[in-house]
């Protein structure tokens, strides 16, 4: 009896416990909606984009849109300037945060706290701000219309400073480098040889975040690239979808060309990149 | 006795501090160039009529200001962004927490980890694509939106042509697109609360309603305070969703809703209006930062309140 009733209650529990994951998943699904949409557009027909009622899925199986995204515009060449400006952001960002961070956090000299002070502050002032005098000294340096110019202000990042500050306080101890010292180490050579291997896992996440963030740009290569050899994938995507008779199985296509690299980089580094995120709380 | 410091305060007295410290000022120099010295030129430009197109600089003081607050465009411009702005700020802040506080009281790890995640994805992509999908979800004619609109008995919305339907659309898009920031950072904020706090509570009777109200908005008031600053200036800057959104081939970009960073974009880039363009930055950053400071004294207040109950109690009631 009493047997039956337990039975009875784990059954109902679970029960209650699938439907509660059921109802969640379902939910999650229609916060992603506009993904799925993009994703069955990007394979859609044209006359299939425009039938109504609108469906997510396509009726058929359309491969062409990625061969009219190409032929319409050098999406290749975007598709590599965004990979460019991703990898040397992530690899730039890494080393003078690392750098920046470690020397911050290790040596006392009088101007330590007033130079992270001010690398800080300029955190929470949004890039729109500075976006115009910045542009005029790129100009007047003769970096306008460069790949430069373009990729420069992302070679740094006064969160990733931050960051490493705090994690070297964190995991690098004093004895390490007074013994690499007296083991005749110069200051380079620690920090080439010593701390920057033992931040692996810490630079792995900030350079994912400076990846990302290099991808994403928007604003600042829309204002600085004239000639389109050197568009990002985002500045190509803006101008190719207001152009007269674009072809929206096109757009989707390059959409989600632009989309996946990230999402795949997400979906990887999943717990490292909402754990730094989490950490302090990342400007966007 | 031997000296094991140096000047620099670390010890080992021979080693030679040069290299390191030409390294860091590179680095240093890279955030005075890029970052610190544009952002207090930016006030230095607003005061001058600085043509990009004709070759001029000259001083003007404050004509810039005081022609920009007597432009339509500029003043309407400011305030549909303050508007979008704080209508992105209580939204999503609040569900944001309802989210987070819902999932960390009764979801198991593993659905906290799916919710947290799911709604993540929006924030971590591009915002060029996003905006893209979304502007054919608002599609009048084809559109899903409108679509789940008509099956549910409505009409069909012109979102992107009616000035006040594209504002509500891009202030939807901020909120699904920063949600999962919010989730992130509460849940993460939620979880720092001590568990002795809600064990007491729950001894004493204590209902869920006034658990909430007395125990995890005071203790999460700092986080509070910080991601409502956070989606504050995300909200003021409100650009790329305008741009995309609100072009097509007829229109011209951002007609329809005309933001304050879209504003200053065109001043600076199509009629090269450097000067102008600056003082409309100033303006901008001037909003932002009393809106915040308002933020940082409502949360402030709270926390000398816990800080006075707590000497209060430190001296036996």
């Amino acid at each position: 009896m009493l047997k039956q009733v337990r039975a009875r209650y784990r059954l109902t529990l679970s029960l209650r416990r699938w439907t509660k994951t059921v109802i969640l998943v379902a939910l999650v699904l229609i916060f992603l909606v506009p993904f799925f949409y993009m994703v069955g557009s990007a394979f859609k027909t044209s006359t299939d984009i425009n039938s109504y009622p609108p469906s997510i899925l396509p009726t058929e199986f359309y491969g062409g849109n990625f061969q009219t995204l190409i032929e319409t515009a050098p999406f290749g060449q975007f598709f590599l300037n965004s990979l460019k400006m991703a990898v040397i952001s992530a690899v730039g960002v890494v080393i003078t945060s690392a750098l920046a961070g470690f020397i911050f956090a290790k040596y006392k000299f009088r101007a330590n706290k007033l130079f992270f002070a001010l690398i800080f502050a300029t955190s929470m002032i949004p890039f729109e701000m500075y976006m115009i005098p910045l542009y005029i000294d790129m100009v007047n340096a003769g970096l306008g219309n460069s790949f430069v110019g373009i990729v420069s202000p992302y070679v740094i990042m006064s969160f990733g400073v931050f960051f490493m500050r705090q994690i070297c306080m964190q995991q690098i101890p004093d004895d390490l480098i007074d013994a690499a010292r007296i083991d005749g180490c110069s200051e380079i050579q620690i920090f080439v040889r010593i701390v920057f291997p033992l931040l692996k896992s810490a630079i792995a996440a900030l350079a994912i975040l400076a990846f990302v963030e290099g991808w994403n740009a928007f604003v600042w290569p829309l204002i600085m690239a004239q000639s389109n050899t050197l568009f990002t994938m985002e500045v190509g995507l803006a101008l190719f979808q207001t152009t007269f008779n674009v072809d929206l199985g096109a757009v989707a296509a390059g959409s989600l060309c632009s989309i996946a690299p990230i999402l795949l980089v997400f979906l990887l580094f999943r717990r490292q990149i909402m754990e730094s995120i989490a950490m302090t709380g990342m400007k966007g | 006795m031997k000296k094991t410091t140096n000047r620099f305060g670390v010890r080992g007295g021979r080693t030679n501090f040069v290299p390191i410290y030409v390294l860091l000022g590179v680095v240093v120099l890279l955030f005075a160039v890029l970052r610190i010295f544009p952002i207090f030129k930016v006030f230095y430009m607003s005061l001058f009529d600085w043509n990009m197109a004709k070759g001029t600089q000259d001083f003007i003081g404050f004509k810039n200001f005081t022609d920009m607050f007597s432009d339509a465009t500029f003043t309407s411009a400011m305030l549909r962004t303050i508007y979008i702005g704080l209508e992105i700020l209580i939204i999503t802040v609040p569900l944001g927490l309802f989210i987070a506080n819902a999932i960390n009281k009764n979801f198991s790890r593993r659905s906290r980890t799916l919710v947290q995640t799911g709604l993540f994805i929006p924030y971590i992509v591009p915002m060029v694509p996003t905006v893209i999908m979304w502007k054919w979800l608002f599609n009048t004619k084809y559109g899903l939106i409108n679509y789940v609109i008509t099956l549910l008995g409505g009409s069909n919305l012109s979102w992107l042509n009616n000035g006040a339907l594209a504002e509500q659309a891009i202030v939807i898009i901020t909120v699904w697109k920063n949600l999962g920031y919010c989730v992130l950072i509460f849940s993460v904020g939620l979880a720092g609360i001590p568990r002795v706090y809600y064990e007491a509570a729950e001894l004493d009777g204590a209902s869920s309603g006034k658990t909430f109200w007395k125990i995890t908005l005071p203790q999460l008031r700092p986080v509070l305070v910080y991601v409502s600053v956070i989606m504050l200036i995300r909200g003021f800057n409100v650009y790329t969703q305008a741009y995309i959104l609100c072009s097509d081939a007829s229109g011209s970009p951002g007609y329809v809703v005309r933001t304050v960073v879209y504003d200053m974009v065109e001043n600076g880039f199509k009629f090269y209006k450097m000067g102008y363009a600056a003082a409309e930055a100033v303006a901008l950053f001037v909003a932002m930062f009393l809106f915040s400071i308002v933020q940082f004294v409502f949360g402030d207040e709270e926390r000398m309140d816990a800080w006075r109950s707590k000497l209060r109690m430190a001296k036996g009631r």
